[in-house]
């Protein structure tokens, strides 16, 4: 502290190798992450082990140029599984966790960087390098490409999916590393056979009833570019939702992004119902419809979870404050309303096109399985055990489970007809409906849902008005 | 006459509790810009918990918090433009190095362009940092982590600096090194609020002293109305003895006379507290030690440490005194903490720190 501040002494200082205009988190993190040892690793081995491998192929071209593409092939596939599927993911695992740890995630709270800010830019870095390496294994595709035998627009497909998967595994760990160490495994195990859901959804569609899933880019005209707008269109919802509630579990008190995560929610729940119906000829959307209750109850088992004390900096003075500060407001009391309106809504478009039975199935169960662990929290005095918010989302967790099981019982082994009735989380409910009346009767379930969400919603109202009233009289 | 400025930091009543433990128990208290304040407690006595509410890390369970007359609840964003924050430990990323640090947190500032460049070689110069610009974050040591903390929470200019433990673990180059800094940084006029519980480098430091016991505020003020308040109540006069030879007979002698307790032991003889007041008195006592046979070299009457007067007015507070130094704000009702028992009287000097 040689000198005081009012004579400094300018030095010219070499810190624009990267745009004004990218975000102070995105720049930290390629720097960190493009000088880091595991990425200069990850580059120069992947390109070592190419070259090896190229180079084998070459002379295998010479001798045998039936055989020319086998090492090659597998080199190249094996580096791209590697980097995107398990590297590249990984790598987001620690990324808020790490900063949370140190405290430095405190440091940032109090700069002019949002918590929005904050894990956009930790994923876009993660994005932009995942990118990079991508870009790094082109040469090879076209070396690939000279031995003969390539299928380039195969190959495109593949690392599109690849790619958009990539992605939105990173923002699923970016949330996950914002979870406490011991919930971290617990959602590192979901994660894993969701994962294995959703590549085996892909594989069961473009089986079954949707073959333009496996090759996008095949199809031709209109429909490829709608079946290609749907899987980005999916992928960016769900980007944009794991971002949001990562940004709302990292987010300083007077912070509010319940309003965007749910909003996230929704417009996941159209693309949804919307997109994979347009592709579809005759249109069927009451089945997409109760498909659509999967996101909704997912969000729903977070957002019903989170306690948060209202704040006056929370509730808006524009026209529409009165329908934000209702639906879009942090805590449970709020989310409880907006879910419930969501999910009216698609009860809704099921009985409209697929008649009443179909829909009364299906998504009541699934709501009242995701509100019934917020009224056992809500009505029992579970801060007697710890953390109510922790209990909550332990109940889910063990409800889910519960179904499994219930479902795994109740169809005894065998594929029954109707058997996503018995996934969680629809499950329990049908499975104990079946039990009782064995009858796949949805009277049992209907009524249960309807009582839990009435008692649910009162105390909900209790609580934003009261909530509501006390932050309005702090602020003023 | 001008009238007096309005505080740029005011406390009300303010709690904040984590489960059963009541961190911050009512406090309240104001701060007047350009100030620079010593916040002195024992460890856990709410030091940090009070820091990190006015820097906006954490909201208090009941009670407002004003920066500069705005909720640092409700309107955190604003308050934040106004508040470097520096905690005990400077959090660093691993492969960084000190200008890619500080360069991060100017950007996160929003400073851009040219203002940013200016603002880095600033801070960079005042902290003497322009030498390890390019030296890793991992190699530096607790002096130069402590500068690089100090160059980061002064990149945006902030008006109020909060500063939780600065000097602990600092050699004494690195201490006199950022004593000369809080001293620009008040010639500045900002306004700095310091925790610590190493009494004699604040004292040094601040214009005025706040001190936190169990939570509550036990006095504000100057080490000087915290001296004087202590002295109108206290009835005991400190004394440095020095002996030719053994100081221990002259221990063993004192503990049987009347009014005399030793309170530690020296090298060269002991500090005694007489429980009377008076020069005649102090002559008539040390008249009685020469003629009880002890070779007493130096009789010296000492002024009271601030460490002592702290502990004595916890002890006071605990035993249903008030500690209020200025009357700016009510204190809070005494505590009953256990912390505030003496400590036991040590066996050679100790650096002049607070019991934990």
């Amino acid at each position: 502290m040689s000198a005081p501040l009012e004579t400094p002494q300018i030095v010219t200082l070499d810190v624009d190798e990267f745009p004004e205009r990218l975000g102070a988190i995105t720049v930290r993190e390629l720097r960190a992450g493009l000088l880091g040892r595991d990425m200069v690793w990850l580059l120069v081995g992947v390109q070592v082990v190419l070259a090896i491998a190229g180079i084998y192929s070459v002379q295998e071209s010479l001798r045998d140029p039936s055989d020319a593409l086998g090492s090659m092939q597998f080199a190249v596939w094996s580096c791209v599984i590697v980097g995107l599927a398990i590297l590249s993911p990984l790598r987001a695992l620690r990324a808020l966790h790490a900063d949370r740890e140190s405290r430095l995630l405190e440091l940032l709270q109090i700069t002019s960087l949002s918590a929005g800010k904050i894990v956009f830019g930790k994923w876009l870095s993660l994005a932009v390098q995942t990118a990079l390496f991508l870009v790094s294994l082109l040469p090879f595709f076209a070396l690939r490409y000279f031995l003969g035998g390539a299928d380039l627009v195969g190959d495109a497909n593949i690392l599109f999916i690849l790619f958009g998967l990539c992605l939105v595994t990173q923002a699923v760990f970016l949330l996950v590393s914002t979870f406490p160490r011991f919930l971290r495994g617990l959602a590192l195990a979901g994660l894993c056979l969701a994962l294995f859901g959703m590549v085996g959804s892909f594989r069961a569609a473009s089986m079954f009833f949707l073959p333009e899933l496996a090759h996008p880019f095949r199809s031709e005209g209109a429909e490829a570019y709608w079946i290609m707008g749907y899987i980005v269109a999916l992928f960016v919802c769900l980007i944009g939702f794991c971002l949001s509630l990562a940004a709302q579990m990292i987010a300083a008190p007077a912070e509010n992004y319940a309003g965007r995560t749910r909003l996230w929610v929704a417009a996941w729940v159209a693309v949804l119902v919307c997109g994979s119906e347009l592709m579809k000829n005759p249109p069927k959307w009451g089945e997409s419809a109760i498909v659509a209750i999967v996101p909704l109850a997912i969000a729903a088992v977070f957002e019903l979870s989170v306690e948060r004390r209202f704040l006056s900096a929370h509730l808006p003075r524009a026209w529409y404050s009165r329908l934000f500060s209702w639906l879009l407001l942090p805590g449970w009391q709020s989310a409880v309303l907006f879910y419930s309106i969501l999910a009216a809504t698609l009860l809704i478009v099921a009985y409209a096109c697929d008649g009443f039975s179909h829909a009364l199935l299906l998504a009541p169960s699934a709501f009242a399985l995701v509100l019934l662990p917020r009224v056992i929290v809500e009505f029992v005095p579970w801060h007697w055990f710890g953390r109510r918010r922790l209990a909550c989302l332990g109940l889910n967790i063990v409800f889910a489970l519960l179904a499994l099981a219930v479902g795994a019982m109740a169809s005894g082994g065998e594929p029954h007809p109707t058997w996503p009735q018995f996934l969680p989380p629809f499950g329990f409910w049908n499975g104990l409906a079946w039990a009782e009346a064995d009858t796949w009767s949805p009277a049992p379930g209907a009524i249960w849902t309807g009582a839990l969400l009435i008692l649910l919603v009162v105390r909900s109202l209790m609580h934003l008005e009261a909530q509501q009233a006390s932050a309005r009289k702090a602020g003023a | 006459m001008s009238a007096p400025a309005s505080p740029l930091v005011e406390l009300r009543n303010v709690h904040r509790r984590f489960g059963d433990v009541h961190a911050v128990d009512g406090i309240s208290f104001a701060l007047r810009p350009g100030t620079v304040c010593g916040f002195i407690g024992a460890n856990g006595a709410g030091k940090t918990t009070t820091l990190r509410l006015l820097a906006t890390l954490d909201q208090p369970d009941s009670g407002t918090i004003r920066v500069a007359g705005l909720d640092v609840v409700n309107r955190a964003r604003e308050v934040r433009r106004l508040l470097g924050w520096m905690p005990d430990n400077t959090p660093t990323y691993v492969n960084a190095t000190v200008l890619d640090y500080l360069d991060f947190f100017a950007r996160a500032h929003g400073l851009r362009g040219a203002e940013r460049s200016q603002r880095l070689g600033e801070t960079m110069e005042f902290t003497d940092l322009h030498p390890l610009s390019k030296r890793p974050l991992k190699g530096l040591s607790k002096g130069q982590l402590q500068r690089l903390g100090l160059a980061r929470m002064l990149l945006p200019d902030p008006q109020l600096l909060l500063l939780d433990e600065p000097a602990a673990g600092l050699d004494p180059k690195a201490r006199l090194e950022f004593k000369a800094a809080v001293r620009i940084l008040r010639d500045q006029g900002k306004t700095l609020f310091i925790s610590s519980h190493i009494l004699s480098e604040l004292e040094e430091m601040c214009d005025e002293l706040l001190f936190i016991d169990a939570g509550r505020i036990v006095h504000q003020g100057t080490s000087e109305t915290l001296r004087r308040d202590n002295a109108a109540t206290a009835a005991v006069t400190r004394v440095r003895i020095t002996v030719a030879g053994e100081p221990a007979a002259l221990a063993e002698w004192l503990a049987l006379q009347a009014g005399w307790r030793a309170t530690e032991s020296l090298a060269d003889g002991l500090r005694a507290e007489f429980s009377g007041t008076g020069r005649e008195a102090l002559a008539v006592e040390l008249r009685r030690i020469v003629a009880a046979g002890h070779a007493v070299c130096g009789f010296q009457v000492e002024e009271e440490r601030l460490e002592d007067v702290f502990v004595a007015v916890l002890h006071k507070t605990a035993h249903g005194g008030n500690g209020n130094g200025n009357g700016h704000e009510p204190a809070s009702p005494p505590s009953t903490s256990s912390d505030a028992t003496p400590p036991p009287l040590p066996a050679t000097p100790q650096p002049p720190q607070l019991p934990n």
